[in-house]
Protein backbone atom coordinates (compact mmCIF):
# COMPACT_ATOMS: atom_id res chain seq x y z
CA UNK A 1 0.00 0.00 0.00
CA UNK A 2 2.78 2.33 0.95
CA UNK A 3 4.64 1.40 -2.19
CA UNK A 4 1.56 2.10 -4.31
CA UNK A 5 1.10 5.45 -2.67
CA UNK A 6 4.76 6.25 -3.15
CA UNK A 7 4.58 5.31 -6.80
CA UNK A 8 1.49 7.46 -7.21
CA UNK A 9 3.29 10.39 -5.66
CA UNK A 10 6.09 10.08 -8.15
CA UNK A 11 3.57 9.93 -10.95
CA UNK A 12 2.11 13.21 -9.73
CA UNK A 13 5.44 15.01 -10.10
CA UNK A 14 4.93 15.80 -13.84
CA UNK A 15 1.62 17.41 -12.98
CA UNK A 16 3.31 19.50 -10.30
CA UNK A 17 5.92 20.53 -12.87
CA UNK A 18 3.13 21.47 -15.28
CA UNK A 19 1.52 23.62 -12.60
CA UNK A 20 4.85 25.38 -12.03
CA UNK A 21 5.15 26.09 -15.76
CA UNK A 22 1.62 27.48 -15.86
CA UNK A 23 2.43 29.72 -12.91
CA UNK A 24 5.49 31.35 -14.46
CA UNK A 25 3.58 34.23 -16.17
CA UNK A 26 1.81 35.03 -12.91
CA UNK A 27 5.10 34.95 -11.07
CA UNK A 28 6.68 37.30 -13.64
CA UNK A 29 3.75 39.66 -13.37
CA UNK A 30 4.02 39.73 -9.59
CA UNK A 31 7.76 40.32 -9.86
CA UNK A 32 7.27 43.25 -12.27
CA UNK A 33 4.71 44.75 -9.94
CA UNK A 34 7.06 44.35 -7.00
CA UNK A 35 9.85 46.11 -8.89
CA UNK A 36 7.60 48.99 -9.90
CA UNK A 37 6.31 49.43 -6.35
CA UNK A 38 9.88 49.34 -5.05
CA UNK A 39 10.94 51.98 -7.58
CA UNK A 40 8.01 54.14 -6.52
CA UNK A 41 9.01 53.81 -2.87
CA UNK A 42 12.56 54.88 -3.73
CA UNK A 43 11.21 57.86 -5.65
CA UNK A 44 9.08 58.90 -2.67
CA UNK A 45 12.12 58.64 -0.45
CA UNK A 46 14.04 60.94 -2.75
CA UNK A 47 11.17 63.40 -2.89
CA UNK A 48 11.14 63.59 0.90
CA UNK A 49 14.86 64.27 1.04
CA UNK A 50 15.57 66.67 -1.81
CA UNK A 51 19.23 67.35 -2.41
CA UNK A 52 18.65 70.84 -3.72
CA UNK A 53 16.39 73.28 -1.94
CA UNK A 54 15.14 76.44 -3.65
CA UNK A 55 16.60 75.29 -6.98
CA UNK A 56 14.55 74.87 -10.13
CA UNK A 57 14.91 71.19 -11.01
CA UNK A 58 14.99 70.44 -14.71
CA UNK A 59 16.35 67.54 -16.70
CA UNK A 60 16.01 65.07 -19.53
CA UNK A 61 13.79 62.12 -18.57
CA UNK A 62 15.65 58.86 -18.19
CA UNK A 63 13.16 56.57 -16.46
CA UNK A 64 9.41 56.34 -15.99
CA UNK A 65 7.59 54.47 -13.24
CA UNK A 66 3.84 53.94 -13.01
CA UNK A 67 3.46 51.63 -10.00
CA UNK A 68 -0.27 50.99 -10.34
CA UNK A 69 0.29 49.48 -13.80
CA UNK A 70 3.63 47.81 -13.05
CA UNK A 71 5.42 50.04 -15.54
CA UNK A 72 9.10 50.70 -14.95
CA UNK A 73 10.93 51.62 -18.16
CA UNK A 74 14.01 53.51 -19.27
CA UNK A 75 13.36 56.59 -21.40
CA UNK A 76 15.39 57.58 -24.47
CA UNK A 77 15.37 60.93 -26.25
CA UNK A 78 14.01 60.96 -29.78
CA UNK A 79 13.41 63.57 -32.42
CA UNK A 80 11.35 63.54 -35.58
CA UNK A 81 13.22 62.30 -38.61
CA UNK A 82 12.43 64.48 -41.58
CA UNK A 83 14.24 61.99 -43.80
CA UNK A 84 11.96 59.07 -42.97
CA UNK A 85 9.09 61.34 -41.92
CA UNK A 86 8.56 59.34 -38.77
CA UNK A 87 9.19 59.49 -35.08
CA UNK A 88 11.64 56.81 -33.97
CA UNK A 89 9.92 54.50 -31.48
CA UNK A 90 12.03 52.21 -29.36
CA UNK A 91 10.60 48.68 -29.14
CA UNK A 92 11.72 48.17 -25.56
CA UNK A 93 11.81 51.65 -24.00
CA UNK A 94 9.73 54.75 -23.56
CA UNK A 95 10.61 57.74 -25.73
CA UNK A 96 10.99 61.43 -24.91
CA UNK A 97 10.09 63.88 -27.68
CA UNK A 98 13.09 66.20 -27.51
CA UNK A 99 11.26 69.12 -29.11
CA UNK A 100 9.09 69.40 -26.01
CA UNK A 101 10.15 70.92 -22.71
CA UNK A 102 12.44 68.90 -20.49
CA UNK A 103 10.99 67.74 -17.22
CA UNK A 104 10.69 70.82 -15.01
CA UNK A 105 8.59 72.49 -12.36
CA UNK A 106 8.11 75.92 -13.88
CA UNK A 107 6.75 75.98 -17.44
CA UNK A 108 6.19 73.69 -20.39
CA UNK A 109 4.99 70.12 -20.62
CA UNK A 110 7.05 67.07 -21.44
CA UNK A 111 5.91 64.45 -23.97
CA UNK A 112 6.76 60.80 -23.52
CA UNK A 113 5.48 58.22 -25.97
CA UNK A 114 5.75 54.50 -26.42
CA UNK A 115 4.38 51.49 -28.24
CA UNK A 116 0.94 50.30 -27.23
CA UNK A 117 2.26 46.84 -26.47
CA UNK A 118 1.78 44.99 -23.21
CA UNK A 119 5.38 45.49 -22.20
CA UNK A 120 5.53 49.23 -22.95
CA UNK A 121 2.57 51.63 -22.83
CA UNK A 122 -0.36 49.29 -23.57
CA UNK A 123 -1.34 49.20 -19.88
CA UNK A 124 -1.64 53.01 -19.86
CA UNK A 125 -5.02 52.63 -21.58
CA UNK A 126 -6.28 51.43 -18.17
CA UNK A 127 -5.12 54.48 -16.21
CA UNK A 128 -7.45 55.75 -13.51
CA UNK A 129 -7.77 59.28 -12.18
CA UNK A 130 -4.98 60.29 -9.80
CA UNK A 131 -2.80 57.32 -10.70
CA UNK A 132 0.77 58.33 -9.94
CA UNK A 133 3.70 58.47 -12.36
CA UNK A 134 7.30 59.17 -11.45
CA UNK A 135 9.90 60.54 -13.86
CA UNK A 136 13.59 60.28 -13.13
CA UNK A 137 15.93 62.64 -14.97
CA UNK A 138 19.44 62.00 -16.19
CA UNK A 139 20.80 64.60 -13.75
CA UNK A 140 19.27 63.01 -10.66
CA UNK A 141 15.95 64.74 -10.17
CA UNK A 142 12.64 62.98 -9.51
CA UNK A 143 9.24 64.33 -10.48
CA UNK A 144 5.88 63.06 -9.29
CA UNK A 145 2.73 63.44 -11.39
CA UNK A 146 -0.94 62.52 -11.06
CA UNK A 147 -3.10 61.38 -13.97
CA UNK A 148 -5.88 63.85 -14.74
CA UNK A 149 -7.50 62.58 -17.94
CA UNK A 150 -7.05 61.63 -21.56
CA UNK A 151 -8.40 62.20 -25.03
CA UNK A 152 -8.11 60.44 -28.36
CA UNK A 153 -6.72 62.69 -31.08
CA UNK A 154 -5.81 62.20 -34.71
CA UNK A 155 -2.17 61.68 -35.65
CA UNK A 156 -2.17 65.12 -37.26
CA UNK A 157 -3.13 67.17 -34.24
CA UNK A 158 0.22 68.94 -34.08
CA UNK A 159 -1.22 71.88 -32.18
CA UNK A 160 -0.59 69.95 -28.98
CA UNK A 161 3.08 70.91 -29.21
CA UNK A 162 2.24 74.60 -29.13
CA UNK A 163 -0.23 74.07 -26.31
CA UNK A 164 2.27 72.11 -24.28
CA UNK A 165 5.00 74.72 -24.68
CA UNK A 166 2.81 77.43 -23.20
CA UNK A 167 1.20 75.34 -20.48
CA UNK A 168 2.31 75.13 -16.84
CA UNK A 169 4.73 72.37 -15.95
CA UNK A 170 3.25 68.94 -16.53
CA UNK A 171 3.54 65.67 -18.38
CA UNK A 172 1.78 64.13 -21.34
CA UNK A 173 2.05 60.60 -22.63
CA UNK A 174 1.02 59.19 -25.99
CA UNK A 175 0.33 55.72 -27.20
CA UNK A 176 -1.75 54.41 -30.06
CA UNK A 177 -5.40 53.51 -29.66
CA UNK A 178 -8.17 52.13 -31.82
CA UNK A 179 -8.55 48.86 -33.71
CA UNK A 180 -6.32 50.10 -36.51
CA UNK A 181 -4.17 52.35 -34.32
CA UNK A 182 -5.85 55.26 -36.01
CA UNK A 183 -5.95 57.39 -32.85
CA UNK A 184 -3.38 58.70 -30.44
CA UNK A 185 -4.34 58.44 -26.78
CA UNK A 186 -3.09 61.68 -25.23
CA UNK A 187 -2.86 61.32 -21.46
CA UNK A 188 -2.37 64.32 -19.18
CA UNK A 189 -0.61 64.42 -15.84
CA UNK A 190 -0.28 67.29 -13.41
CA UNK A 191 2.87 67.93 -11.44
CA UNK A 192 2.62 67.12 -7.75
CA UNK A 193 6.18 67.25 -6.48
CA UNK A 194 9.77 67.63 -7.63
CA UNK A 195 13.10 67.07 -6.02
CA UNK B 1 14.78 113.75 58.21
CA UNK B 2 14.15 115.79 55.10
CA UNK B 3 17.41 114.48 53.72
CA UNK B 4 16.29 110.87 54.25
CA UNK B 5 12.97 111.53 52.52
CA UNK B 6 14.79 113.03 49.58
CA UNK B 7 17.08 110.00 49.43
CA UNK B 8 14.11 107.63 49.45
CA UNK B 9 12.41 109.56 46.65
CA UNK B 10 15.63 109.49 44.69
CA UNK B 11 15.86 105.72 45.19
CA UNK B 12 12.27 105.27 43.90
CA UNK B 13 13.14 107.38 40.90
CA UNK B 14 16.17 105.20 40.28
CA UNK B 15 14.04 102.03 40.37
CA UNK B 16 11.51 103.45 37.93
CA UNK B 17 14.33 104.53 35.72
CA UNK B 18 15.85 101.05 35.65
CA UNK B 19 12.53 99.33 34.95
CA UNK B 20 11.78 101.65 32.07
CA UNK B 21 15.28 101.46 30.65
CA UNK B 22 15.69 97.65 30.86
CA UNK B 23 13.22 96.39 28.25
CA UNK B 24 14.06 99.18 25.83
CA UNK B 25 17.07 97.31 24.67
CA UNK B 26 18.44 98.40 21.32
CA UNK B 27 15.73 100.95 20.99
CA UNK B 28 15.80 104.61 21.74
CA UNK B 29 15.97 105.04 25.47
CA UNK B 30 16.74 107.82 27.85
CA UNK B 31 17.63 107.60 31.53
CA UNK B 32 18.30 110.45 33.83
CA UNK B 33 18.70 110.93 37.49
CA UNK B 34 19.69 113.61 39.80
CA UNK B 35 21.11 113.75 43.27
CA UNK B 36 23.85 112.10 45.26
CA UNK B 37 24.51 108.35 45.18
CA UNK B 38 22.02 107.87 42.36
CA UNK B 39 23.29 105.32 39.83
CA UNK B 40 21.69 104.21 36.53
CA UNK B 41 22.74 100.87 35.10
CA UNK B 42 21.49 99.42 31.79
CA UNK B 43 23.00 96.28 30.36
CA UNK B 44 21.78 94.30 27.36
CA UNK B 45 23.07 91.84 24.81
CA UNK B 46 21.49 90.52 21.59
CA UNK B 47 22.85 87.80 19.34
CA UNK B 48 21.44 86.81 15.92
CA UNK B 49 22.73 84.15 13.54
CA UNK B 50 21.37 83.76 10.00
CA UNK B 51 22.36 81.36 7.24
CA UNK B 52 21.32 81.75 3.60
CA UNK B 53 21.79 78.72 1.38
CA UNK B 54 21.06 79.37 -2.29
CA UNK B 55 21.45 76.32 -4.50
CA UNK B 56 20.64 76.92 -8.14
CA UNK B 57 20.90 74.30 -10.85
CA UNK B 58 20.04 75.21 -14.43
CA UNK B 59 20.15 72.88 -17.41
CA UNK B 60 19.16 73.91 -20.91
CA UNK B 61 19.14 71.21 -23.54
CA UNK B 62 18.55 71.86 -27.22
CA UNK B 63 18.53 69.08 -29.77
CA UNK B 64 17.74 69.98 -33.36
CA UNK B 65 18.00 68.16 -36.63
CA UNK B 66 17.21 69.59 -40.08
CA UNK B 67 17.58 67.76 -43.36
CA UNK B 68 16.58 68.58 -46.88
CA UNK B 69 15.96 66.13 -49.65
CA UNK B 70 18.09 65.29 -52.62
CA UNK B 71 17.92 67.12 -55.94
CA UNK B 72 18.18 64.77 -58.85
CA UNK B 73 17.80 65.22 -62.61
CA UNK B 74 18.15 61.98 -64.49
CA UNK B 75 16.82 60.01 -67.40
CA UNK B 76 15.51 62.94 -69.43
CA UNK B 77 16.05 63.79 -73.03
CA UNK B 78 16.33 67.37 -71.93
CA UNK B 79 16.84 67.64 -68.23
CA UNK B 80 15.18 70.41 -66.27
CA UNK B 81 16.37 72.07 -63.13
CA UNK B 82 15.96 70.56 -59.67
CA UNK B 83 16.53 72.45 -56.49
CA UNK B 84 16.66 71.19 -52.95
CA UNK B 85 15.73 73.53 -50.12
CA UNK B 86 17.81 74.87 -47.30
CA UNK B 87 18.26 73.14 -43.97
CA UNK B 88 18.27 75.57 -41.09
CA UNK B 89 18.24 75.23 -37.32
CA UNK B 90 17.59 78.23 -35.13
CA UNK B 91 17.70 78.22 -31.38
CA UNK B 92 17.53 80.98 -28.87
CA UNK B 93 17.70 80.27 -25.18
CA UNK B 94 17.54 82.90 -22.50
CA UNK B 95 17.77 81.98 -18.87
CA UNK B 96 17.58 84.42 -16.03
CA UNK B 97 17.84 83.68 -12.34
CA UNK B 98 17.57 86.37 -9.73
CA UNK B 99 17.74 85.72 -6.03
CA UNK B 100 17.43 88.48 -3.49
CA UNK B 101 17.98 87.84 0.18
CA UNK B 102 16.59 90.96 1.71
CA UNK B 103 14.49 91.01 4.80
CA UNK B 104 15.47 93.97 6.96
CA UNK B 105 16.21 93.26 10.55
CA UNK B 106 15.90 95.85 13.26
CA UNK B 107 19.14 97.46 14.27
CA UNK B 108 20.40 99.04 17.42
CA UNK B 109 18.81 102.10 18.81
CA UNK B 110 20.28 105.01 20.69
CA UNK B 111 20.63 105.50 24.36
CA UNK B 112 21.11 108.71 26.16
CA UNK B 113 21.78 108.93 29.84
CA UNK B 114 22.59 111.91 31.92
CA UNK B 115 22.95 112.63 35.58
CA UNK B 116 24.30 115.34 37.70
CA UNK B 117 25.42 115.71 41.21
CA UNK B 118 28.07 114.09 43.32
CA UNK B 119 28.48 110.32 43.60
CA UNK B 120 25.90 109.57 40.91
CA UNK B 121 27.30 106.86 38.66
CA UNK B 122 25.62 106.03 35.34
CA UNK B 123 26.59 102.82 33.57
CA UNK B 124 25.15 101.76 30.19
CA UNK B 125 26.43 98.65 28.47
CA UNK B 126 24.70 97.49 25.29
CA UNK B 127 25.98 95.04 22.74
CA UNK B 128 24.46 93.46 19.64
CA UNK B 129 25.96 90.69 17.53
CA UNK B 130 24.63 89.56 14.15
CA UNK B 131 26.22 86.82 12.09
CA UNK B 132 25.14 86.25 8.45
CA UNK B 133 26.47 83.32 6.45
CA UNK B 134 25.72 83.13 2.73
CA UNK B 135 26.33 79.96 0.76
CA UNK B 136 25.66 80.35 -2.97
CA UNK B 137 26.05 77.29 -5.17
CA UNK B 138 25.37 77.90 -8.85
CA UNK B 139 25.46 75.24 -11.54
CA UNK B 140 24.60 76.18 -15.13
CA UNK B 141 24.65 73.71 -18.00
CA UNK B 142 23.79 74.76 -21.55
CA UNK B 143 23.88 71.98 -24.10
CA UNK B 144 23.21 72.61 -27.77
CA UNK B 145 23.18 69.82 -30.32
CA UNK B 146 22.38 70.85 -33.88
CA UNK B 147 22.64 68.98 -37.12
CA UNK B 148 21.75 70.42 -40.51
CA UNK B 149 22.14 68.34 -43.63
CA UNK B 150 21.37 69.17 -47.22
CA UNK B 151 20.68 66.61 -49.88
CA UNK B 152 22.76 65.58 -52.83
CA UNK B 153 22.61 67.33 -56.18
CA UNK B 154 22.69 64.73 -58.91
CA UNK B 155 22.53 65.17 -62.70
CA UNK B 156 22.94 62.07 -64.82
CA UNK B 157 21.67 60.05 -67.74
CA UNK B 158 20.29 63.08 -69.54
CA UNK B 159 20.79 63.84 -73.16
CA UNK B 160 20.97 67.47 -72.18
CA UNK B 161 21.49 67.81 -68.51
CA UNK B 162 19.76 70.46 -66.45
CA UNK B 163 20.87 72.00 -63.20
CA UNK B 164 20.52 70.38 -59.82
CA UNK B 165 21.12 72.59 -56.83
CA UNK B 166 21.34 71.60 -53.22
CA UNK B 167 20.43 74.12 -50.55
CA UNK B 168 22.42 75.55 -47.71
CA UNK B 169 22.89 73.93 -44.31
CA UNK B 170 22.84 76.45 -41.48
CA UNK B 171 22.90 76.20 -37.70
CA UNK B 172 22.19 79.24 -35.55
CA UNK B 173 22.29 79.25 -31.81
CA UNK B 174 22.07 82.07 -29.28
CA UNK B 175 22.41 81.20 -25.64
CA UNK B 176 22.35 83.74 -22.88
CA UNK B 177 22.45 83.01 -19.19
CA UNK B 178 22.16 85.52 -16.42
CA UNK B 179 22.52 84.69 -12.75
CA UNK B 180 22.22 87.42 -10.17
CA UNK B 181 22.35 86.89 -6.45
CA UNK B 182 22.07 89.72 -4.02
CA UNK B 183 22.91 88.80 -0.46
CA UNK B 184 22.10 92.02 1.30
CA UNK B 185 22.99 90.74 4.75
CA UNK B 186 24.98 93.12 6.92
CA UNK B 187 26.12 93.25 10.44
CA UNK B 188 23.44 94.31 12.85
CA UNK B 189 23.87 97.53 14.73
CA UNK B 190 24.56 97.91 18.36
CA UNK B 191 26.05 100.40 20.71
CA UNK B 192 27.69 100.99 24.01
CA UNK B 193 27.44 104.00 26.21
CA UNK B 194 28.92 104.82 29.56
CA UNK B 195 28.63 107.73 31.88
CA UNK B 196 29.98 108.18 35.34
CA UNK B 197 30.00 110.58 38.20
CA UNK B 198 27.78 113.30 37.06
CA UNK B 199 28.91 113.12 33.49
CA UNK B 200 26.76 112.14 30.58
CA UNK B 201 27.02 109.32 28.02
CA UNK B 202 25.30 108.70 24.73
CA UNK B 203 25.35 105.98 22.14
CA UNK B 204 23.67 105.32 18.84
CA UNK B 205 23.42 101.97 17.09
CA UNK B 206 24.17 101.21 13.49
CA UNK B 207 21.83 100.26 10.72
CA UNK B 208 19.95 96.95 10.72
CA UNK B 209 21.13 93.91 8.76
CA UNK B 210 19.34 92.17 5.86
CA UNK B 211 18.83 88.47 5.99
CA UNK B 212 16.78 85.52 4.71
CA UNK B 213 15.81 84.67 1.17
CA UNK B 214 12.80 86.42 -0.24
CA UNK B 215 12.36 85.98 -3.96
CA UNK B 216 13.35 83.44 -6.60
CA UNK B 217 12.70 83.57 -10.31
CA UNK B 218 13.57 81.24 -13.14
CA UNK B 219 12.57 82.10 -16.64
CA UNK B 220 12.80 80.21 -19.89
CA UNK B 221 13.01 76.55 -20.69
CA UNK B 222 13.55 75.05 -24.09
CA UNK B 223 10.67 73.35 -25.83
CA UNK B 224 7.92 74.20 -28.21
CA UNK B 225 7.40 73.85 -31.91
CA UNK B 226 6.60 70.67 -33.71
CA UNK B 227 10.21 69.75 -34.24
CA UNK B 228 9.45 69.60 -37.96
CA UNK B 229 7.03 66.76 -37.40
CA UNK B 230 4.22 66.12 -39.85
CA UNK B 231 2.31 63.95 -37.42
CA UNK B 232 2.31 62.56 -33.92
CA UNK B 233 4.35 59.44 -33.11
CA UNK B 234 2.98 56.23 -34.55
CA UNK B 235 3.11 53.84 -31.63
CA UNK B 236 0.82 51.15 -33.00
CA UNK B 237 2.41 47.74 -33.11
CA UNK B 238 0.66 44.41 -33.69
CA UNK B 239 1.91 41.98 -31.13
CA UNK B 240 2.43 38.39 -32.03
CA UNK B 241 0.60 35.90 -29.85
CA UNK B 242 2.50 35.34 -26.67
CA UNK B 243 4.49 32.10 -26.69
CA UNK B 244 3.06 31.47 -23.27
CA UNK B 245 -0.33 30.87 -24.84
CA UNK B 246 1.06 27.94 -26.80
CA UNK B 247 3.01 26.71 -23.80
CA UNK B 248 -0.08 26.87 -21.61
CA UNK B 249 -2.26 25.01 -24.09
CA UNK B 250 0.37 22.35 -24.62
CA UNK B 251 0.92 21.94 -20.89
CA UNK B 252 -2.79 21.60 -20.16
CA UNK B 253 -3.31 19.06 -22.93
CA UNK B 254 -0.28 17.05 -21.87
CA UNK B 255 -1.40 17.12 -18.27
CA UNK B 256 -4.89 15.93 -19.17
CA UNK B 257 -3.52 13.09 -21.28
CA UNK B 258 -1.06 12.13 -18.57
CA UNK B 259 -3.81 12.12 -15.98
CA UNK B 260 -5.96 9.88 -18.10
CA UNK B 261 -3.23 7.43 -18.97
CA UNK B 262 -1.01 7.38 -15.90
CA UNK B 263 -2.99 8.53 -12.90
CA UNK B 264 -6.60 7.68 -13.48
CA UNK B 265 -6.10 3.88 -13.90
CA UNK B 266 -4.24 3.76 -10.60
CA UNK B 267 -7.12 5.36 -8.78
CA UNK B 268 -9.56 2.67 -9.80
Amino acid sequence: MIRQLSALKLRLLPLVAAAVVLGIPFFNSALDHHHAVQAAANAELKLKNPALVNAAPVGIPSRIVVPSLSIDLPVVSQSYSSASKTWPVSPTEANYASNTAPVNNSKGQTLIYGHSTRSIFGPLLNLKDNDIAYIYTSNGHVFKYAYTGSQDVTPYKLSIFQDMAGAPAGLKMITCDGPYFQYRRLMSFKLLQAS
Amino acid sequence: MLKRILRSMAAIGLTVGMISAGPAVLADSTASTQGPDSGVTVSSSTSTTVSNNNNVSISNYNNQTASTGNASVSGNTTGGNATSGNATNNNSTWTSVAITNSVPMGGGGSVTASTSGPNSPVHLDMSSYTSVTNNNNICVTNSNYQTATTGNADVKHNTTGGNATSGNATNNNNTSTSVSINNGGGKGGGGQGEGQGGGSGSSSGGAGGQVLGASFTVASLTGGGTGGAAQLPNTGLREAASPWVAVTIFTLLASAAYWRLAISPKLK
